[in-house]
Parts: structure tokens; sequence; C-alpha cells
């Protein structure tokens, strides 16, 4: 199968649901001829116009809430903010607007929107473009939230965002945009609410959202050098989650170690450990362990950035110690 | 005396019919918050009829509006009915939004209203988005964005005039000045123009008496018609009153208003008793007319009332449905 | 006159009550209707509180030992001073020991501080990182798992205490108790020295003796300092040496007065047998490989028959 990067696997997803759909468009700063920073929108452009890629002022609540309405009037907008960090600029319009308009209106009004937006640490951007603030769309009640953890998933997971019928906030880690996976040259479109079992192990479950995917697979390779062998799951979608399969692996293995890159503090690993605390509490052999990012603003110094995401050196040595039967934390 | 042709008439006689509609709901709104048979609270529309009577009166169906917490008067005139209406403020099944909404979120899709807000300012970028959306797909329909003074002050509002501005969007930023931001007089909150602000962008600003429902519908229409030719956008600064305070409860206001002023808008300036004179005036109607139009529009909604006092809460079970819509 | 404070009667069918915690510690000062213990009952733990005013004196049973109704558990005395006295007035000293054994060289030592050779049963330090080992209160601790397993399989989870298994259990100690397979070492020791020692000494102080060698041994070999022994009678009684918060790593049985060799206990665990012959010891190392891999067995018993072969360098 042919291989792509990330940023083209976007790129397809979008060129292709705008040929299929002329309601979809593309609005955001710097998304026409500019392609955005990151060169993911590069030719959209030239085959659909100015009109369906519109380039707006440096205004994110403005054209964030300019894409509310044109969703509530029968389009279906993808926008793109051009930092995960910029949430905080667009949350009432996403947050009070897009995400309760069907529930207030009692059902009858749809936002059928894509949020595109990124997340990662360790790009040396400091502490306002370095966030990954997934928890804190995931907190409110009508948003889906996808974490698309390569090319593949990220097309597939596109096309899925862009025909739902909700606001839909997509993170893709913009540390990804040149990894390659392969992708499919034939259509296809991925779930929300399933989560890919990329390995099945016995001993311990890794479960990885977005880059933390990688992050668990090759902690997961380490441990098989100990005999260890790990289930690693991507849910996805944080929200809808796929608790099912979550929960079939931590009953299966009796442990669990949730990596997301987040703050770990009320965040996705939080969220994840606790559903499985709930629902496999008897079936768990140890606590379930979550992996987030520091509780620290992001540093710029690359000395004490690289200190605050999990790595897979982390996850490993957590993960034996599970195995092993000791504790990370005191009794 | 001359008589205006036949279906001028009726155009005024429905104005009239409409903005004694919104007063008649919103004083029997008023008395059930009083009566405590309403839950929650709710801001009274009573002073400012002709600014949204004038302005939807404008409208065809498929043309839209957003509208503010202070949003059954755009609600009515843009063609609600008053079961439906009472049911969602009182949060019955049958309301517009099965109960979910209730009074700041009234939202009528199948007349164009687009919903109300109970963010000041906040369904700027959705007005915006909507006359995108119709110059995206050739529509000639028009978005008129309701707003307070109040809400000049929210950034959103430059970000959104600004984008609109650029790309010719047909939209009226309709500007309802009534004198007060919330419990502030608006001289205290907006420095400048009001209508400065739109010029800036090089939108034709207007100012006009919001309570003459004519000179509003005069101007609204001719807008309307500018933007339906793609001369758009347009923002309107309306000079009206509210009866009210910001809220019902909002009794002991004389501390940023004086009793005095409000008698004499309501004395002096009423837009129903203004244009009702004036019909009696013309010969289009006769006081007696009137009193009985006004007769039935109470009896109506007495009617109302009691039916949704009457009507069925939604069933517990509703409360998890339409967090997401289904897939269509 | 100090107060006694006994172990309440909290049901009509009651016989005894576990001690789940001292909310306080000997020496604290408490008012009337203080929380004391916490004591669980066949129906439940309920907090006991004090019925006197002063100091917490002569603790006589420990977190986690059942206590029967009626018996004195500690003292109340109305001064400080006192509280030295009601210490050290012949009561029980390793607070674990609910059948009190006294040992001579533990006679003047409060219950937490055995002296430095045989008490290096219960030095008290942080937990080392290898093995860990949480505190061993009254509560057993054990993985929602191993908790769910053992009430399907009908295991009562404090019989895993004192097999050389580390708390909190998992569910692969419950597997190798029920697989039940054991391995056996045994050492020959050379006899003399350690009979000489033993000579003057009760038949209690030598178990004691033996145990101290096997916590010692146990503590070097694992770089740790929790390791408390269960001495185990043949009448089936269990007395422990080590801190009250020391886990049980080991079961010691001594058969030297018998004409027995060894006894390996079908629960699994470690198990040590010590039998004396004409001029030597046997020491046998009953032990499953799940928990404890060949290798470290055989440096235990290794270690252990050192420290016996040449037991006044051990107590120098």
């Amino acid at each position: 199968m042919r291989e792509i990067t990330l940023s083209q696997a976007v790129n397809e997803a979008i060129a292709e649901e705008m040929r299929r759909d002329e309601t979809v468009f593309l609005i955001g700063e710097d998304v026409a001829e500019a392609g955005t920073p990151f060169k993911v929108l590069s030719g959209l452009v030239e085959e659909f116009g100015t009109k369906r890629v519109i380039d707006t002022p440096i205004a994110e609540p403005g054209f964030m809430g300019i894409a509310v309405g044109a969703a509530m009037t029968g389009a279906r907008p993808i926008v793109d903010l051009m930092f995960g960090d910029f949430l905080y600029l667009v949350m009432d319009q996403l947050c009070n607007q897009a995400a309760k308009t069907h529930y207030m209106s009692g059902g009858k009004l749809k936002v059928p929107l894509v949020l595109r937006t990124n997340l990662g640490a360790t790009r040396r951007s400091a502490a306002q473009h370095s966030q990954s603030l997934q928890a804190l769309v995931a907190h409110i009640p009508g948003l889906k939230v996808a974490m698309p953890s390569s090319a593949y998933e990220a097309k597939g997971l596109m096309k899925t965002a862009i025909r739902d019928d909700n606001p839909v906030v997509i993170f893709e880690d913009k540390l990804m945009y040149q990894d390659k996976a392969p992708v499919p040259e034939e259509e296809f479109l991925i779930p929300f609410g399933k989560a890919n079992v990329l390995r099945e192990g016995s001993d311990i479950t890794l479960i990885g959202t977005s880059s933390m995917r990688q992050v668990c697979e090759k902690a997961a390779d380490l441990l098989a050098d100990d005999g260890i062998s790990a289930d690693v799951i991507d849910p996805r979608t944080i929200v809808p989650l796929d608790d099912e399969t979550l929960l079939a692996s931590a009953r299966k293995t009796s442990r669990v170690i949730v990596v997301d890159e987040g703050h770990q503090s009320y965040g996705v690993t939080a969220e994840i450990a606790s559903r499985i605390n709930e629902k496999a509490f008897y079936h768990l052999d140890a606590p379930v362990i979550r992996m987030g990012a520091m509780d620290v603003p992001v540093p710029f110094s690359p000395a004490l950035e690289d200190l605050t995401v999990p790595t897979p050196e982390g996850v490993l040595e957590n993960a034996r110690k599970l195995v092993a039967g000791e504790l990370i934390h005191a009794a | 005396m001359a008589k205006k042709p036949k279906h001028n008439d009726e155009d005024y006689l429905r104005m009239y019919r409409q903005m004694v509609r919104i007063r008649t709901f919103e004083d029997n709104a008023n008395q059930l918050y009083l009566d405590a048979k309403m839950p929650g609270l709710t801001h009274m529309y009573s002073g400012e009829e002709a600014v949204a009577v004038g302005i939807c009166e404008a409208l065809k169906v498929t043309d839209k509006i957003t509208s503010t917490h202070r949003g059954h008067g755009h609600c009515v005139a843009k063609g609600a009915e008053f079961k439906q209406m009472f049911c969602e403020l009182l949060g019955k099944e049958e309301g517009y939004c099965r109960g979910k909404g209730g009074s700041m979120h009234i939202a009528d899709q199948s007349n164009g209203n687009l919903g109300a807000n109970a963010i000041v300012g906040g369904s700027m970028g959705i007005a915006t988005g909507s006359a995108l959306r119709a110059q995206q797909q050739g529509a000639d329909d028009v978005t008129v964005c309701f707003f307070g003074d109040g809400a000049t002050a929210q950034g959103l509002m430059y970000e959104v005039m600004n984008m609109a501005a650029l790309w010719k969007l047909p939209v009226i930023y309709a500007c309802e000045n009534n004198g007060y931001s919330e419990y502030t007089r608006t001289d205290e909150i907006a420095a400048g123009e009001i209508t400065a602000r739109a010029e800036a962008f090089g939108i034709e600003a207007f100012q006009v008496d919001g309570q003459d429902v004519l000179a509003v519908n005069k101007l609204t229409s001719d807008l309307v018609a500018r933007c339906r030719k793609g001369e758009g956008p347009f923002f309107i600064e309306l000079m009206t009153y509210r009866y009210h305070g910001h809220h019902v409860g909002d009794i002991n206001r004389t501390y940023y208003r004086s009793k005095e002023e409000e008698t004499e808008w309501k004395s002096e300036r009423d837009p129903i008793t203004l244009f009702g004179a004036w019909l009696v005036k013309e010969g289009i109607a006769s006081e007696t007319e009137l009193s009985a139009l006004r007769d039935t529009i109470e009896a109506e909604a007495r009617e109302a009332v009691q039916y949704a006092l009457d009507a069925p809460y939604p069933d517990g079970s509703q409360v998890g449905l339409h967090v997401f819509a289904e897939a269509s | 006159m100090p107060h006694e404070v006994r172990m309440p009667q909290l049901g009509m069918t009651q016989d005894s009550g576990v001690i789940v915690a001292w909310l306080k510690a000997e020496g604290d000062a408490v008012a009337q209707g203080d929380p004391l213990i916490e004591v669980e009952t066949d129906k439940a733990t309920v907090e006991v509180e004090a019925q006197a005013a002063g100091f917490i004196a002569g603790l006589r049973a420990a977190e986690g030992d059942d206590v029967p109704v009626g018996d004195v558990i500690a003292v109340i005395v109305s001064s400080e001073a006192e509280i030295a006295d009601h210490a050290s007035s012949g009561k029980p000293s390793a607070p674990a020991i609910t059948e009190p054994e006294p040992a001579p060289e533990e006679k003047a030592e409060p219950p937490a501080a055995a002296t430095p050779d045989i008490g290096d049963v219960a030095e008290p330090s942080p937990a080392p990182p290898t093995p860990p080992a949480a505190p061993a209160t009254g509560k057993v601790l054990a993985s929602p798992k191993a908790k769910r397993l053992a009430l399907e399989r009908g295991i009562d989870l404090t019989s895993l205490r004192g097999q050389g298994l580390r708390e909190p259990f998992h569910a692969r100690d419950l597997d190798h108790i029920a697989t039940g397979g054991h391995s056996v070492l045994t050492a020959e020791v050379a006899g003399n020295a350690m009979t000489a020692l033993l000579a003057a000494s009760t038949e209690t102080m030598g178990r004691q003796l033996f145990a101290a060698f096997a916590a010692g041994a146990w503590r070097s070999l694992f770089a740790t300092d929790d390791a408390g022994i269960a001495i185990k009678a043949l009448d089936g009684t269990v007395t422990t040496i080590g801190r009250a918060d020391e886990p049980i790593v080991l079961t010691l049985v001594d058969l030297c007065d018998t004409r027995l060799t060894t006894y390996a206990p079908a629960g699994g665990g470690v198990t040590l047998c010590v039998a004396r012959r004409t001029d030597r010891y046997d020491l046998t190392l009953s032990f499953a490989e799940t928990g404890l891999p060949l290798p470290h067995a055989a440096a235990l018993l290794d270690d252990i028959a050192a420290r016996v072969e040449d037991p006044i360098r051990q107590l120098l």
C-alpha cells in the first residue's frame, strides 16, 4: 500500500469530502494560498476557489461564530484553528453556542461543523503554542472529539467528522504532520466510538491517544523483551469513547496504563481510568495508572520541555512495576 | 380622507396586531412569573414592540433572525404561536424546544428564528454565518441580527462586522438601544457614537426612532432590498425603551433610572398607542375595532396560558436526548 | 489507679474482636470519649472510645490481633510519669504476639524495639525499594481482582500472611496457593557452636534465635528492613517476631525436640524447618518457585545455614 504523510492524509480527506458535498467549506486564518503554517491545506484553494476556502482575519471567535451560523443554516464548515491553544479564544462560540444548540432547540437545529486543530509539545514553541487541550472540549456535552494517531487514522476520522451532524473537534498532533503511514487509495471511513486494538497481549493494557499511541507501542516493544505482553489500544475518539473495548481489555489483563498528552490532572487519562475503575474494578490486579503531561505550563527550554511529556521509557517503567506487583504509589 | 390601498391596510393592521400580541404575551408572562408559575426568570420586551415588528414585517419566512435574552418580541414578530411559546416558557414538552431551552433559548426554525441567546452578543457570529451561507447558496435571504446596546461592548461584534463588510454579506445588525445595559445607562458603557462603530468598517449605518413602527419598517424594507442585491451589510441603531427592569423582578431600579422617565416613555412614546392613533386618524381602523382586536388577542393569550399550564412536562427519559444529532 | 482498657463486647454473639487500628499511641494523652481503637467484629468495624482521661500506656495487643472480649488491651494512666511503669511491667513485648512468650533478650524492651541482634527482627526504618512491602495492618491489602478470586475460591486472604508473600496480594499469589507446588531445599549444618550457645537457653529463646537468623538472611538478601517471621508450633499456634507493621515473610517450624525432620504446609509460602541431629542441624526450606525463585531460595538457605554454623559471630 502507498504511504503518505499525515498532512497529505488530512488534505485528501478534506478534498474528497468537498468534492462529494458542496456544502462543505473551509474557513480560518491563512487556509487558502498559504495552506496553513503547516501547509496541510496546500492546493485546496486552487481546486475549490476562495468561496469555499475562506481566508479570515485573525479573529478566532468571529470566524468560529460565523461557522456556527453557517452550520445551523445548512452548511458543513471546517474551521481551521491554527493552534489548539487558541481554543480558549473560541470557547463561547464552541461551547455555549455550537455544543448546546441542538439540545437547547429540542433537537430542531443542528450544528454540523468540524473544528480542526492540533496538540502536542516538544516543538519548542513554549506555553501558548504547545498545549493539548482535548480534555477541555471533551468535558462539554454536545461536542465530539477525535484524536487521530496516524495518517491512516487522520484521513478516516476526518471524513467521518465532516459527515457527522454534530460539532466535532479533531486534534492532529502537530509533530506528526510529516509522519508517513500506509493509507489506501480507495475511500474509507473510520467510525467514531470504536477503539483500535493495535496489538494483543495478556499482561497489561496500554491505552494511548494521538501520538501517545506510538509511545505505548514503543513501550510494548520494550516490554516484549522482558517477556511481558501488552494490549495496545488507541481509543480514536474520546467522545464518544469505546468503553466496551477498553473494559474488555482491562478485564483480560487486569492492569492498565492510560497515556494522553493533555495535563494529567482532571484529564482524559483520569476519565478513562475512572471508567475502568467503576466498571472493571473487581478485575483489576493493580491501580489504573494515568500518564499525562506534567501539570505545568509547557516550558520553552528543550531541557525542560522534554521532561513534561510521557515517554516510552516512562510507560515501560510503570508497566514493569505493575506487572511485578510493585506499587507505583503508596498503598 | 384618502384611504391607503387595501393590501397596505392589511399590512398596517397586521403590524398593530403583532405589536399587541407581543405586549399581551409579555403581560401574561410577567403575571406567570409573579404568580410563581414560571420556572426561572425572563426579560420583558414591552415597550420595544415597534422594533421587532417593524423589522420582521420587512422579512420573508425564509429570511433569518437571531435573537437575544430579551427575545419574546422577536419570536412573536417572526411568526411564532402563543401556545408553543408559553409551553416553552413553562418548560413543557410541547414548547418550541421541547422545554429544553426556556425563555432565553426559544428558537423557531420553521419561521427562520435561529434562536434567542443568553450570552450578550453571542449570536452575532451566528447571524453573520447565516448570511454567509445564504451568499454561498446564491439565495437572496437576509439575516437580521438583533442585539442590545450592551452587546456593542463585546469584541465579537467587531470581528464579525469586519468580515461581513469584507465579504459583503446580506446581514443587518439591528442594535436595539433601549438606553440601559442591564442596570447601567448606555452612555456610561459606550464611548462615542454607536453607529460610528459600524461606519468604521465602511458599513452604512442608520439611526431610527424605534417607537415608530412605520419608520422602522420603511428603513428595514429598503435595507433588506439592498441586501438582496448584494449591497449589505447594514447597521441600524433603533432608539427605544424597555418598560420593565432588566428582567422580571428588577423592581427597585430608581438607582439607575427615574420613574418620571419611565412614565414619560409609556405615556408619550408608546409604540402601540402611537400607531393605534395613526390607524384611527388615517381611517384604517376605528378605536372600537382596535379595542376588539386587543380583546381577542388577550383571550387568545389567556387560552394559551391555560393550555400551557395544563400541558405535560417532558418525560424524564428525554433528558438524555438531543445531546447529539443522530445520523440523518 | 490506672483505668484498664478492655476488648469490649460489641455484639450478642461476639467472642473476640480484631484490633483494626490503634487510634492513639502509647504515651498519647486522651480525653474521655476520644476514639481509641477500631475494632472489627463479625458484623462491622466500630470505633471504641476511651472511657477515661489520661495517657495511654502498656499496649497489650497490636493491630491485627484477635483479642477475646474482656481482655485488657491497654491501660490509661493519670500522669505521664506512670507511662513507663506500665510499658515495662512485664507485659508482652512484641505487639504481634498474641500468646506472650517473652524472650530474655527482649524483656527490657518496649514492644517496637528489640535488641540489635535478635532485634534485627524489628528495626524500624522506611520501606526499601525491593521487595516493597505494605504495612501489615489488621486489614489485608489485596488487589480487587485478588479479593474477588479469593472469594470465588473460598480462600481466606489472611492465610496468605506468613508465607513469604508481599502485601498487597495479587491474583498470582492466589494462583500459587491453588497449585500448591512446593520445592524443598535442605542444608546440613555443623551444630556444635549453636548447641553450646543454646545449652543455657529456653526452647523459646532457641526458636527466636533461629527466627532472627532467618530474618537477618532475608534482609541481607533482599536489601530490605521488612522481614517479619512467624513461628509455628506443632499444636498449630503461631507467634510472630517483628514490628507490628512488618510483613511476615517466612514461617519457622522448630522440630528440634522431636523425631520429625521436615514439615511443608500445603498453603504455600516459605517455611523453614529446623531439626537437630547429634552433631548438626538440618535446615529445610520449602517454598513455591513462583514466589521465591530457586536462586533466591538457595541463597537464603545458604545464608541462614552460615549464621547457624557460626552463631556467635552473628550475635557479636
